[in-house]
């Protein structure tokens, strides 16, 4: 297949490369640059460890082709540490014992953090809602649930 | 005010790292020239391997080399006390699981495309798809085993006979659980590099037991065990799965690297990862209760036979912990519990958190309750009835006098959180008025002895290396390994308190077992108890070394020596541990030391089935409440409590993340995972998270209650012990009780999982046979 010059934002840099336009999200993040922090755990979009932010929106990057990428806008696990948002989240994280293994956690925290940023005074079921395409096998899920409306808690002070 | 380390819900150490995404799993590990591996699987379940045809594969894009069985230097076969596993087959297919080849090439994707041109031929023999066919059959999977029989203990106590005739009451009938998917979220992966000096590999990787994987690539791959180097990645969780699984990657992968001398990648997809990891065992019970009239259990009798599957794997100490713990915590005085393992040609089954008890529980909860029908008692007084308490003998005939028989504790807080009695009386008045949403109740206990126990007496053994530098920070090399569970926080701060120094002052370095001296892995739920161990002998020489040179540097008498709180005092003496160690350098002593811990060894009886299984017990209570809906037989888990005494928490809050995770896997198990096992074909139906599901956050209770009802175990060296698997426990067996509580008839559903088919086909034949 011919290869497209896929141009997009990734954590606030330009990204240019030379790709093919079929090729799956998850693979042009970690393999062509490298990005690693995002997961794969299932590859059908059930598990939810390969959620990053697309233009705003959620997604699952093994259901996203590079040819949707073209143009736009990129959040990772990679690039949390830079927005307050992402940053409270973390420390919730880690403060309210929300990550065990933490394979399934940048999925969590991209989840969360699309939420917080529409949304910055959720419920507890809008959160649920908001991870139920996430799954967890250690922690079951309510030091997640908590962590992320003691995020939003902190945001709002 | 002291400030110990113990106790503390101290930050995991690793969290930071998980977080942002910097922690490196096994498939995030990048290599220049790295190849990437693909396996082939058998075509059919049980068959002769008459030859195996790789030339197309081998011309296909990008390919580096195609193995198979013949190309293995060593030994064949492996297993941790079982040598009969294949990592690519030689002779003979046993499960669709099975490999018999792997492709390795410049990208995942010419790998995977290449897979597809290996061809092979068999000769087909019958499949044994269960256990029943595997025991009517003459046919043997492993000729070694030729009723297709693996592993049988046998526990006797008392006189059954006597004790049934003795009874006013008995229930009985048959339990059955299904296989279960560990369902790590991170699929195994591991990397095998080739050194370029000398025939070594280096194995990074998902590997629960890196020893056990050692061991395996050297006595396979003809290398010797110091030059096999393993340094598991962070794994992204476990529960049992990462032990044998890991192992037939790094021999395949390994077998890679040292026929090309370049790094290979081995990456389980989902489907591959279920198709061929083992499983929880399905076991079924023949259970039958003896009690009299005022509720004294006088008699148990259990026939449990479970399904192996095609490798015999754990099975064998599985059936030891399903007849020995499968009693529960209950005072009876005839028991006759015989356990048995089966091999088929089905998925074999091995570790699993609970390892053989989560099923039994779940056989005996559901009966106890059958017979608290019939003695017209509730849940909780038949067990209030029964439960040990301090100085019983155990259902296997272990006096315990040694700690706090807790169990009467354990579960009235579980209860009491659960407003258990309140609210078994309310549902079963209300759910006689004809509603059609019902809700229930349900309650289980169970005591887990700790570590391996008898079947492992005298190699159940851990190992700890201390280093004290000669700025007071402590390198510590410790072989336990880090699942998510947070073990790698607790040790350090047990080794803080061993040493008497600030939590600081531990630096818990990865997992190199070049590094790292031999341990028992961290299976059982034995870290705690057998790291803690290691790690306080270790303490104690560190600090005998430290005295030595303190005694030389001032000399005085060090009698009678503390370390506390970073601070050092002897005579007339108080010096911060800084110094301490500075003065141990200054005069050229070795502050290090290996510390070992071996449970001592257990009067157990194997013939006659009686004694003392384990060292030490956890006592564990789960209490359930559900809300069926009798149109469409859907199960609503509205809350659970889970209540454990694991001695000391060592971190309390990592302490209660196991027990609400515990408590979530309780209930995929009791009501809807189920791999869609064929009984004709064997195959495996459900091999992705579509199909076979597990509890998202939607379906666990927000209200879940962990509690922690500690008493400090004196056979522990830091007072703590199991609590990975208890957990989990009785999880199950409470939810069923539940259900079958709200549909008004103990026992009613007698076979796991519960889901939606199940429970609306018992509604349908309960309804009918009142209609």
């Amino acid at each position: 297949m011919k290869q497209i010059t896929l141009r997009f934002m990734l954590n606030g840099k330009n990204m240019e490369l030379e790709t093919a336009p079929n090729k799956r999200m998850l693979d042009v993040l970690r393999g062509d640059l490298g990005q690693t922090g995002t997961k794969e755990g299932c590859a059908v979009g059930e598990c939810g460890a390969c959620t990053v932010i697309l233009n705003g929106e959620p997604v699952a990057s093994c259901l996203v082709t590079a040819a949707q990428m073209q143009g736009g806008t990129v959040l990772t696990i990679e690039g949390m540490s830079e927005t307050l948002i992402g940053r409270v989240l973390q420390d919730c994280f880690v403060e309210g014992d929300a990550v065990q293994c933490g394979f399934c956690t940048p999925g969590f925290i991209m989840s969360a953090y699309a939420l917080l940023l529409k949304d910055p005074h959720p419920t507890r079921e809008e959160i649920r809602e908001a991870v139920a395409g996430n799954i967890c096998r250690c922690t079951g899920y309510i030091p997640i649930v908590n962590a992320i409306e003691q995020a939003g808690i902190k945001l709002r002070a | 005010m002291e400030t110990l380390p113990i106790g503390k819900s101290l930050e995991r150490i690793d969290a930071r790292a998980k977080v942002t995404g910097r922690a490196e799993y096994g498939a995030d590990v990048r290599l220049p020239d790295m190849l990437y591996c693909k396996g082939v699987y058998a075509a059919h379940p049980h068959a002769k391997l008459l030859a195996v045809h790789t030339d197309e594969a081998k011309r296909a894009e990008g390919v580096a080399c195609v193995v198979t069985g013949a190309d293995i230097p060593g030994e064949k076969m492996f297993g941790e006390l079982y040598v009969d596993q294949y990592a690519l087959v030689c002779d003979k297919t046993r499960f669709f699981g099975d490999v018999i080849a792997v492709v390795a090439a410049q990208t995942q994707e010419q790998a995977d495309a290449a897979a597809d041109l290996v061809t092979a031929e068999y000769e087909e023999l019958p499949v044994l798809a269960t256990p029943q066919m595997a025991l009517a059959s003459d046919i043997a999977i492993n000729a070694d085993y030729p009723n297709n029989i693996c592993g049988n203990v046998h526990v006797r106590k008392g006189d059954i006979v006597a004790g049934f005739q003795a009874a006013d009451v008995t229930v009985s009938g048959t339990y059955r659980t299904g296989f279960v998917e560990h369902a790590y979220i991170e699929p195994e992966s591991v990397t095998a590099i080739p050194d370029r000096m000398r025939r070594e590999l280096t194995v990074l990787g998902c590997a629960q037991a890196p020893y056990n994987l050692r061991l395996t690539v050297a006595r396979m791959l003809n290398i010797p065990i110091a030059q096999v180097i393993v340094k598991p990645s962070v794994i992204g969780g476990s529960f049992g799965g990462k032990i044998e699984s890991a192992e037939s990657l790094a021999v395949r992968a390994g077998l890679v690297a040292l026929i090309t001398g370049r790094p290979a990648q081995y990456t389980l997809t989902r489907e591959d990862s279920i198709r061929e990891s083992y499983k929880r065992h399905p076991i079924d019970f023949d259970i039958r209760l003896g009690a009299k009239r005022d509720g004294t259990l006088c008699a148990m009798q259990v026939e449990a036979i479970g399904d192996a599957g095609a490798y015999i794997n754990m099975s064998p100490p599985v059936m030891y912990k399903t007849a020995t713990l499968g009693p529960g915590p209950y005072l009876i005085s005839n028991v006759d519990y015989n356990a048995t393992s089966v091999m088929t040609n089905t998925v074999h089954t091995g570790s699993m958190r609970g390892f053989g008890t989560p099923q039994a529980i779940f056989a005996l909860e559901n009966a106890m309750d059958e017979l608290a029908e019939k003695l017209h008692l509730t849940p909780t007084e038949l067990r209030r009835k029964n439960l040990l308490q301090n100085g019983d003998v155990s259902p296997c005939g272990h006096l315990l006098d040694f700690h706090e028989v807790s169990i009467r504790s354990v579960m009235e807080k579980a209860a009491a959180e659960l407003e258990f009695d309140d609210k078994y009386a309310r549902y079963t008045a209300e759910n006689k008025d004809g509603r059609r949403i019902r809700r229930g109740v349900g309650i289980a206990v169970s005591m887990r002895g700790a570590s391996i126990g008898a079947d492992g007496n005298g190699f159940d053994v851990a190992r700890a290396y201390i280093e004290v530098l000669d700025d007071g920070s402590v390198n510590v090399d410790l072989g336990l390994t880090e699942l998510g569970q947070g073990l790698r926080t607790c040790q350090s701060q047990m080794v803080a308190e061993g040493l008497g120094v600030s939590f600081e002052r531990i630096c818990l370095g990865n997992t190199d077992t070049s590094r790292a001296p031999a341990t028992g892995a961290c299976i059982a739920s034995r870290s705690t108890l057998l790291g803690g161990g290691a790690l306080k002998d270790a303490s104690i020489k560190v600090q005998a070394i430290m005295a030595r040179a303190l005694a030389r540097q001032f000399g005085k008498s060090t009698d009678g020596i503390v370390f506390r709180e970073d601070r050092v005092k002897f005579a007339d003496i108080d010096i911060s541990f800084g110094e301490a160690a500075k003065i141990c350098y200054d005069l050229c002593e070795t502050p290090i030391a290996v510390g070992t811990y071996v449970v001592p060894r257990l009067n157990w009886n194997e013939e006659k089935g009686f004694g003392e299984p384990f060292y030490t017990y956890t006592y564990s209570c789960h209490a359930a409440e559900v809300a069926v809906d009798l149109d469409t037989g859907s199960v609503d888990v509205l809350k659970m409590v889970g209540c454990h005494d694991m001695g000391r928490a060592i971190n309390p809050a990592m302490a209660k993340g196991q027990i609400y995770g515990g408590l979530a896997m309780a209930q995929g198990m009791a009501l809807i995972e189920d791999l869609g096992h064929s009984a004709k074909t064997s195959a495996l139906k459900n091999l992705n998270f579509e199909d076979y599901l597990i509890p998202t956050v939607l379906d666990v209770p927000d209200c879940n209650v962990p509690i922690l009802d500690e008493h400090h175990d004196p056979r522990s060296a830091f007072g703590g012990r199991s609590l990975g698997e208890p957990a989990t426990e009785p999880g199950a067996g409470a939810l069923l009780c539940a259900v079958n509580h709200a549909l008004g008839h103990a026992g009613l559903i007698r076979e796991l999982p519960a889901d939606l088919d199940r429970v609306f086909a018992a509604i349908r034949s309960m309804e009918g046979e009142k209609s």
